[in-house]
Parts: structure tokens; C-alpha cells; sequence
């Protein structure tokens, strides 16, 4: 049968942190690579979620599809919740007294900034952060999502 | 033999020279470049994440090749879309529903949400997937929506899309987060306010004791399909009530099939009973019905039926329904705009005329045997149209009665012409601009 969703799964924690270097990376490479902002506007997608609190990243049923009722529920580590708690710790290192809103704010700004992404719509952001800042949150970031933290 | 790295360096070569060849499968020309784009972008930030990788970072190549596969599966389905297996006028209109709900502030650079559309056998098959985790390497979203490849044609069920448009928008977190406050509104309601209520609810149906995380999930789970049920509502309209009550039924004659990831079908039915007559829907379609029928018939009959009366079968408060839909409508800007306006009830009474007289409905004047005046209705009205003279020819009472294929097929040739009279008009007016 024709099948429409892969069954190949993603590890949000791990990814993330590929997310994470990669935006390094390319803040410390002479000139950014086209593909550059596939990872800019993966890390905008992540501190969007951050922002509203987001963390059920998981695919539902169809419409039609009935399963009936059982008591075998999968039981596994919520690794969304792990990037969630990894975005928290960072931001509050690098910007210990300023809210979520705010932060995500200001990082989405620097992102667009400095990965030359439109910033329509942020007209009234202000400044943006500078770079080592930008940069210290990434690490702090990838840290966080490291195997061992 | 091939290191884990220069394995999925070659695979990438591999997914380059498939995305090169998919291109020439059919597709659609005004589809094609923003996939190719899309996964030529994902496939350059892969190959560059994958360079930059230590071939000894097990956990990050485990990874990679997990993104590797998923770009690999999403050109594989890509490339096996074919728009003679579904109606390409109503996906269409999806796609621009579609990109309007779930587009969000990261989508201002122009990286807009893509819609793929492909088709799969049996009825079950209607689905909309959001890309699994927001963590994919990925310039813009990308939804993959899918049809029941015998239904090519029946317009008239695939309103039901409108709930996965739902499950769509509940996958973008700003737009998830507008839906909060009818999810808690639902979340309130007797039943469902906590494990030990839907534990004493469920007791009425089944003896087997669940666990905790079985309670949560239903829970969790039945509140999003009710919130995904009054989102297709709200966005399709009336029609949405027809295919809704169709298909499920269709599934599910009892109504009564309780599983863990969505309610028993009666409870949905009450549910669009009581949303109905609190949005003033339920009298709108039943007087235009006995316009065209002449008899006391109303619109949806199966939202008569005494069992969903039966207080058991209330599993959503019927005020938690009526609080959700009011939240839900507060501010019709905030799902893009899509959120369904009836129209003034002439329209789709003179487009169900249409239909009944084997005419796809759309509303064109020929003055003078020459001067054609038309106008686009929006498609959800002729979908509405196309359920009214359903219900009229279903009466049986016509000479001719027309069957339900081609009431649908009238319905999709319709969406198909206004689509071409649209482009033409905004053509007409463009030209005056530049007069």
C-alpha cells in the first residue's frame, strides 16, 4: 500500500542540536552558505515554540482512522520536553532577568539580522543583539542538548 | 566497506539525483519548483550539517540519517503524486485555506508553507500530516494532505478535510496557542475535567480498568478531535455537517466505537447539533431545504435522532460547546481569515437550482445573447449548494433525480469554473489598472 507519512522518526533533541552548531557555524564562517538559512529558519521555528509554550510535536490519527480502546499506551521520553527545557536554561543564563517573549524576541530579530532574512513585521524590535551574544546563547544551547548534560 | 559518515555523504548524492528525476513526474507546474526548491535546500543544509559532523559523533549521524531518510521519503511521495486521483480544484482551495491557518511570523521572510497532495485507497484515508518536529531542518512547513483515491470526485465529503486543517493548524505553535482557550473551554466540561470523571464516564461502555496514561491520552486526545470537529465547521460550513455525518457514519453505523484517539461518533454528532443551532445554522439550511423540497424536511436528519439526547452521549457539555464556539468566532482574523460567513441564503438557493437542473452551479447572467456578467461564489457555498440539492433530489420526488456522483461531480466541475472565471476577472481588472 501506498504509504503516506514515513515512518522514519526524527529525535528532537538531537536535531536540535544540530540546529544549534550548524547556526554557530555559520555565524563563524567568513561567508554563509545559501543553505544557511534552513537552519536559521529552523532555529526561528524552535524559539517560536519556546515563545507559546509549545511542546506536543507529535502526529494524530486521521479523521477516520479508529482505533479502538486499549490500554497499550506508547510510554516514551518526552525528548520535546528535553529541547524545551534546554531553550529555558539557556535563555535564562544568557538573559537571566528578561522573559520569554522578550527573548525570543530579541534572538528572532539577531537571527533574521545576521542570516539576512526579512524582518517584516519586527519594525519596532529595536537594536539588535550583537553577535557574541547570539552566540553565547547557541553554546549555552548546544551544551544543554549534549549527550552527557 | 563505508564509514557511517561517507555512507550518508553518498546517500545525499543519491537523494540529488532523485529530486532531479522527480521533476519530470506530473506534478503540476505551479507546485513543482517550490518542492524542488524546498528539498534542494534541505538537501545542501543536510550535506553542509553533515561535512561539518566528527565521523566519531555517533549520536549526530544517527540523526542525520534520520533527517537524510525523512527528505528521502518526502521526494518518494512527492514523486508519486498525481493529480488525476484527486479533485485538483478543491486541493486548491485547500492549499490557500490551508496556508492561510497555519501561517505564522517565521513564514514573513516568504517561506511559505508548502501543500502536497496525493491520494491512498480506502475511505479512512483522508488526512492531513504536518511535518513531524518543528526541529526539522526545513525552510517552510511542509503539509502532506491525502484523499481517498475512490472519492476522486466527491466534493461533497471532502469538507471533512476541514477537521485535519485543525490538526494542521495545531501543529504550528502560534497558531496552537490561539487555540488554547477553546481546548480549556472544552476541557471544563463534566467528563472530561479529570481522570476519575471520564473514568465514571467510561464505566457506562467498558469494564477494562485503563491506566493513568491511557486516561490522559483520551483525554487529551478527545478534546483535540471536538476542537478539530467545530474548526471544520466553523471553516467549511454546513457542508461540513454533511460529509462529517456521512463518512463517520459510514465507519461507524452504532456511533457508539470508543477508542483512544477519538470520541464515539454520537458524541461528535452532538456536538455539530448543538454548534449549529448556537451559530443560527440549524434554521438557515432547514428553511432553504423546504423551499426547494416543499415538505417539512430538514437538512441534517441524523442530527435529529433522539439518542443523542440521551444525557450519556453529552460526554462535551453542551455550554462547553457553545463557550468554545464563541471563543472561536470572537475574532474571525485569527485562523487567516477562514473562518466561513453564510451567505445571504439567495445564493446557494439559486445555486442548488443549478444543480438540480444538471448545471455546475455558479452564478452567470448573458445579457443581450453577448454580455456574460459572472461572479465567484466562494467554493464552501457551492459546496452547500451541492448538499441542498442532494437532499432534494434524494427525496425522490423529481422526474429525473439526479445520483449522488453527479451532484458532486456538477459541485467539482463548478469549484473547477470559478476558478477559471476568478483568474479572468482579476485578469479584467488588472487591465483597467493599466489602462
Amino acid at each position: 500500500m501506498y504509504q503516506a507519512q514515513a515512518t522514519y522518526k526524527s529525535d528532537p533533541r538531537a536535531s536540535c542540536a544540530i540546529v544549534a552548531k550548524s547556526v554557530l557555524d555559520e555565524l563563524q564562517a567568513r561567508e554563509r552558505a545559501p543553505a544557511a538559512k534552513v537552519f536559521a529558519r529552523t532555529l526561528l521555528r524552535l524559539l517560536d515554540s519556546y515563545r507559546f509554550g509549545f511542546t506536543r510535536d507529535e502526529p494524530s490519527d486521521g479523521v477516520l482512522q479508529f482505533t479502538p480502546l486499549s490500554s497499550s499506551v506508547e510510554m516514551h521520553e518526552r525528548q520535546d520536553e528535553k529541547v524545551r527545557t534546554a531553550i529555558e536554561r539557556a535563555h535564562t543564563e544568557t538573559f537571566p532577568d528578561q522573559s520569554a517573549a522578550v527573548v525570543v524576541a530579541e534572538l528572532s530579530h539577531a537571527v533574521r539580522h545576521y542570516f539576512g532574512l526579512s524582518n517584516a513585521g519586527l519594525e519596532g524590535a529595536g537594536d539588535v543583539i550583537a553577535v557574541e551574544t547570539l552566540r553565547d546563547f547557541l553554546d549555552r544551547l548546544k551544551k544543554q542538548l549534549s549527550p552527557s548534560a | 566497506m563505508p564509514t557511517p559518515k561517507a555512507f550518508l555523504t553518498d546517500e545525499l548524492e543519491n537523494i540529488e539525483r532523485c529530486l532531479k528525476e522527480a521533476l519530470r513526474h506530473e506534478y503540476g507546474a505551479d507546485q513543482g519548483l517550490g518542492f524542488f526548491d524546498e528539498c534542494r535546500e534541505r538537501l545542501e543544509a543536510l550535506r553542509l550539517a553533515t561535512n561539518a559532523t566528527d565521523p566519531g559523533d555517533l549520536v549526530g549521524l544517527n540523526e542525520l540519517s534520520n533527517q537524510i531518510n525523512l527528505l528521502s521519503a518526502l521526494i518518494g511521495r512527492i514523486e508519486r503524486s498525481h493529480r488525476g486521483e484527486f479533485s485538483w480544484a478543491f486541493a486548491q482551495e485547500l492549499q490557500r485555506m490551508g496556508r492561510n491557518i497555519c501561517q505564522d511570523s517565521t513564514g514573513r521572510d516568504s517561506a511559505e508553507n508548502l501543500f502536497y497532495f496525493g491520494s491512498d485507497g480506502g475511505l479512512g484515508a483522508y488526512r492531513i500530516y504536518p511535518e513531524q518536529h518543528t526541529t526539522h531542518l526545513a525552510s517552510a512547513r511542509i503539509f502532506s494532505v491525502i484523499f481517498p483515491r475512490t472519492l476522486k470526485h466527491h466534493v461533497l465529503l471532502h469538507p471533512i478535510l476541514g477537521h485535519e486543517l485543525g490538526h494542521a493548524g495545531l501543529a504550528v505553535p502560534e497558531v496552537h496557542s490561539r487555540a488554547v482557550g477553546p481546548l480549556q473551554v472544552l476541557n471544563r466540561s463534566p467528563h472530561l475535567v479529570d481522570r476519575a470523571a471520564l473514568r465514571v464516564w467510561l464505566a457506562n461502555f467498558v469494564v477494562q480498568d485503563l491506566s493513568d496514561a491511557t486516561i490522559d491520552q483520551i483525554i487529551n486526545s478527545w478534546l483535540i478531535e471536538f476542537f478539530c470537529d467545530l474548526f471544520g465547521l466553523l471553516t467549511f460550513g454546513p457542508s461540513f455537517v454533511g460529509a462529517h455525518s456521512t463518512l463517520l457514519t459510514a465507519l461507524d453505523p452504532s456511533g457508539m466505537q470508543l477508542g483512544n484517539s477519538h470520541p464515539p461518533g454520537k458524541c461528535r454528532f452532538r456536538v455539530m447539533s448543538v454548534a449549529l443551532a448556537h451559530l443560527g445554522w440549524t434554521s438557515y439550511g432547514d428553511d432553504m431545504l423546504r423551499e426547494l423540497r416543499n415538505d417539512n424536511e430538514v437538512l441534517w436528519p441524523s442530527l435529529l435522532d433522539t439518542s443523542l439526547r440521551d444525557p450519556i452521549i453529552e460526554v462535551v457539555s453542551d455550554q462547553a460547546v457553545r463557550d468554545a464556539v464563541d471563543l472561536l468566532v470572537a475574532d474571525p482574523t485569527q485562523f487567516g481569515g477562514s473562518i466561513y460567513a453564510l451567505p445571504d441564503r439567495a445564493s446557494p438557493l439559486e445555486l442548488a437550482q443549478q444543480v438540480l437542473r444538471r448545471i455546475p452551479p455558479l452564478h452567470a447572467q448573458i445579457f443581450d445573447g453577448a454580455a456574460v456578467s459572472l461572479s465567484v461564489p466562494d467554493f464552501r457555498t457551492i459546496l452547500l449548494a451541492g448538499w441542498l440539492a442532494w437532499r432534494t433530489t434524494e427525496a425522490g420526488t423529481q422526474a429525473n433525480p439526479i445520483s449522488f456522483f453527479d451532484v458532486n461531480r456538477l459541485c467539482d466541475h463548478a469549484i473547477l469554473q470559478s476558478q477559471a472565471v476568478g483568474l479572468q476577472v482579476k485578469r479584467n481588472e488588472e487591465a483597467v489598472v493599466n489602462r
